[in-house]
């Protein structure tokens, strides 16, 4: 049974990429100048599920011992313009779909730090996934502004921080911040949180240091939401 | 103030030659399509491994897109891994594997033997060629690192080369690191290689410098703590494979058993046909024979392509159907083993040694006897490797003729001195053969023996008697023709001669012809930098050149 349940959210997730594909395909064969909204907003939907089934599956794993991190040495640099790169992409379908006040919200970058630290051990395809769900969010939830900084942790780690300027997170997600990552259960925060926090955990060091999400509402304006994402 | 300059960078793929490897048609075409629309027109296009594997061995390629999924129970990962072996792929061509997210996390590896890239499915053509410039990118930068590298490197010159890339500040100053660890450590510098991973250490986490600092450790004569670094590294790097290939390497000279569950684990990361054949093995050792059984069995049957299997692997099956009294099952491996490999001597040496041991366990004297014969007249004409003799070496055993195993083994031993591996295989057939502490002896013995004969060679050269030390040395090289320490002495002793006595072309030959042998032998032998200088010192204008 847990094969197959493994085995069907990854056909899930596959058969959604296919689908998006063929939709891009369809697209092309409108031939008309102006991009379809509504094919537009569909594959926008394929994208999003699609990334819920990797989050699904990662939680799913992680429960039945089967999650194995693959962390290796990644550019910051390249990590990071790959990241805005994909960000760019969906962001560029949103507009296509006509009606998403968010694509005029400003992302301030400062990665000035990627060049110095050069490269950091993580499993770079995971990590991607934590931070375009956290941006994503934050977008849909900031007034004006977003803004997404690297820093160097004081005594080794590196933290990537997403803040934005919106009303911050309810009292019920930041008080569920400090329990542990216990797999499967976070459902109050969602599965972006769930995900999130789990990537955060499995991310440790032979010495013992483990990697943590930290969430706070002391980000951008008043009470802006700031999510952290510490990697030892 | 300036600011870094960044790299040149290479702007564009179209002076590139690419090769792209998958296995489905309509895959080949979409990359196919979007490799040119980034400017790569050039480009070849592979089905299958055989067909890759022509392609490298014909032509220069800069750049490899290959997918993980190759079909025929063969995947991008043992390609990769087989075409470093071969030397047919050099570290300078760029290599980017295609895969679905599931195989990406099975992927991580030894520098040498890791992808510079993975890509994951779906991907656009844009991020197609950014990946490939990058990769393209590094390479450029490490070439001066890489063209020192591989089986006629030179280590030292590409130490010199990492220590020039560190200076200059690139971005890829952690690579040259990982390259310069990987260096130190194969050049037996192994203080330096762990003060080297120790200062990365201290400023960050990462798999591969935990790995070299464990290597270091054992290299150092510190197992335990180097045991314990790796199983610390493994608790936290879940899927980094070199971290359980190191820790079984380690354990399989002091406890079979742990070996054989590291080899396990590493399994449920990455199942590969050698990774099958290591476990077998170790079962097979272990006395645990339905295990072995199982690990043989999926070697043989999952790699249909044939790139991955060996000998070994029908070997081992028949070993473990013998052991579990499965004769007819055994009978039929053997038989197996012939439809599946080219007709050698070293495959009917094989054939009949296993044969003669099925016969023997189930008491078919004069079967085992006949086959044991046809083994034998085979080894006589002194073509077979290593590994088929010693398989006739314990077909010997088993049908209860030891001095005849012994003289084999013996010749092993000393032709094959230094090699490690070989000595274990060596001494595991006395194990198989229930004569474990003989074996020890046995083999310290000899080893013994040939340390004699190259100490008593240099103390004759010392005192004047080149021409006696000459022909004892001349003889041993000429009988051992794997063992470097002999030839390199032989050479050197020569070339004293011609040092001393003046100018002879034909002993200029002989050196040069012993050097030969010691390079093809191990290109790695320590003594063998000095003899080559020796000899240029000495060679006249004219006389043929050396290259390691």
């Amino acid at each position: 049974m847990d094969v197959l349940v493994a085995a069907a959210i990854h056909d899930a997730k596959n058969a959604l990429n296919t689908l998006g594909v063929w939709l891009d395909e369809a697209q092309r064969e409108c031939a008309s100048p102006t991009p379809s909204p509504a094919l537009a907003r569909a594959k926008a939907i394929a994208s999003t599920l699609s990334g819920q089934l990797v989050e699904l599956l990662a939680l799913y794993r992680a429960g039945d011992g089967s999650l194995r991190l693959a962390v290796e040495d990644q550019h910051l640099e390249d990590f990071l313009a790959d990241l805005m790169a994909e960000l760019d992409e969906s962001r560029a379908i949103l507009t296509q779909t006509g009606d998403t006040p968010e694509n005029a919200i400003v992302i301030d970058t400062d990665f000035a730090v990627a060049n110095e630290v050069n490269a950091w051990a993580f499993d770079a395809y995971l990590v991607k996934f934590v931070l375009l769900d956290a941006l994503r969010n934050a977008l849909r939830h900031a007034r004006r502004q977003v803004r997404f900084s690297l820093a160097a942790a004081p005594g080794g780690g590196i933290r990537f921080s997403i803040a934005d300027d919106g009303d911050g997170y309810p009292e019920a997600i930041l008080r569920n911040e400090n329990r542990p990552a216990t797999e499967m259960s976070a459902a109050s925060s969602g599965l972006g949180l769930s995900f999130a926090r789990l990537i955060a955990a499995r991310h440790a060091t032979p010495a013992g240091l483990h990697g943590r999400l930290e969430l706070g509402n002391d980000g951008l304006g008043k009470n802006g939401a700031r999510f952290s994402l510490f990697l030892p | 103030m300036a600011l870094p300059q960044k790299q040149a960078s290479a702007t564009d793929l179209s002076d590139k030659y690419g090769l792209l490897i998958d296995d489905i048609a309509s895959m080949r075409t979409t990359v196919r399509i979007q490799l040119a629309s980034i400017r790569l027109e050039r480009c070849d296009q592979a089905r299958n491994i055989k067909e890759a594997i022509d392609r490298l061995t014909n032509k220069h390629y800069d750049l490899i897109v290959c997918d993980y999924n190759l079909g025929d129970g063969a995947d991008g990962q043992q390609f990769l891994e087989l075409v470093r072996r071969k030397q047919l792929l050099p570290l300078s061509t760029a290599f980017l594997m295609i895969t679905g997210e599931t195989a990406y996390q099975q992927v991580s590896t030894a520098a040498e033997y890791s992808p510079d890239d993975y890509l994951l499915k779906p991907f656009t053509a844009e991020t197609l060629g950014t990946r490939l410039l990058r990769i393209i990118e590094k390479k450029e930068a490490l070439k001066p690192v890489y063209q020192h590298m591989g089986a006629k490197g030179d280590r030292n010159k590409a130490l010199a080369a990492c220590e020039v890339l560190l200076a200059q500040k690139t971005r890829y100053t952690l690579e040259v690191l990982r390259i310069k660890g990987d260096l130190l450590l194969s050049s037996g510098r192994a203080t330096d290689a762990l003060a080297l991973y120790e200062e990365i250490l201290g400023q960050r986490s990462t798999p591969w410098a935990e790995v070299g600092k464990a290597l270091a450790l054992s290299a150092i004569g510190d197992p335990d703590e180097a045991r314990f670094l790796l199983e610390q590294t493994l608790v936290a790097y879940p899927n980094y494979l070199a971290a359980y290939d190191s820790l079984a390497d380690m354990l399989v000279k002091t406890d079979k058993i742990a070996a054989q569950q590291v080899v396990e684990q590493a399994l449920k990361v990455a199942s590969t046909t050698q990774r099958q054949r290591e476990l077998g093995t170790l079962a097979l050792d272990n006395k645990d024979y339905s295990r072995a059984e199982d690990a043989f069995r999926v070697a043989v049957e999952r790699d249909r392509s044939g790139f991955f299997n060996s000998h070994d692997d029908y070997a081992g099956l028949t070993k473990s159907y013998v052991e579990q009294d499965k004769t007819s099952e055994a009978m039929a491996t053997v038989k197996d083993m012939g439809q599946r490999f080219k007709s050698t001597p070293e495959l009917a040496g094989r054939q009949a040694a296993l044969e003669c041991q099925v016969h023997a366990r189930s008491g078919n004297a004069a079967a085992a006897q006949a086959a044991l014969t046809r083994a034998l007249a085979l080894q006589q004409q002194g073509v077979l490797d290593a590994t088929t003799s010693l398989e006739i070496a314990q077909a010997c055993f088993a049908s209860g003729r030891p001095d005849e195993a012994k003289k084999i083994i013996q010749a092993i031993a000393e032709d094959h001195q230094e090699n490690e591996k070989i000595l274990a295989r060596a001494h595991a057939v006395f194990e198989a053969a229930g004569l474990e502490e003989e074996g020890a002896l046995f083999l310290e013995a000899t080893r013994k023996s040939m340390i004699r004969l190259n100490n008593e060679a240099v103390a004759l050269a010392k005192s004047n008697e080149l021409d006696k030390a000459i022909l004892m040395l001349v003889e041993a090289a000429d009988r051992l023709p794997n063992n470097a320490q002999v030839a390199v002495n032989a050479a050197q002793a020569i070339l004293m001669r011609v040092q001393t006595k003046g100018m002879d072309l034909g002993q200029i030959g002989q050196a040069h012809r012993y050097i030969t042998q010691a390079i093809r032998a191990n290109p790695q032998h320590p003594k063998l930098e000095g003899a080559v200088a020796f000899y240029r010192k000495l060679a006249p204008p004219g006389a043929r050149p050396l290259e390691i």
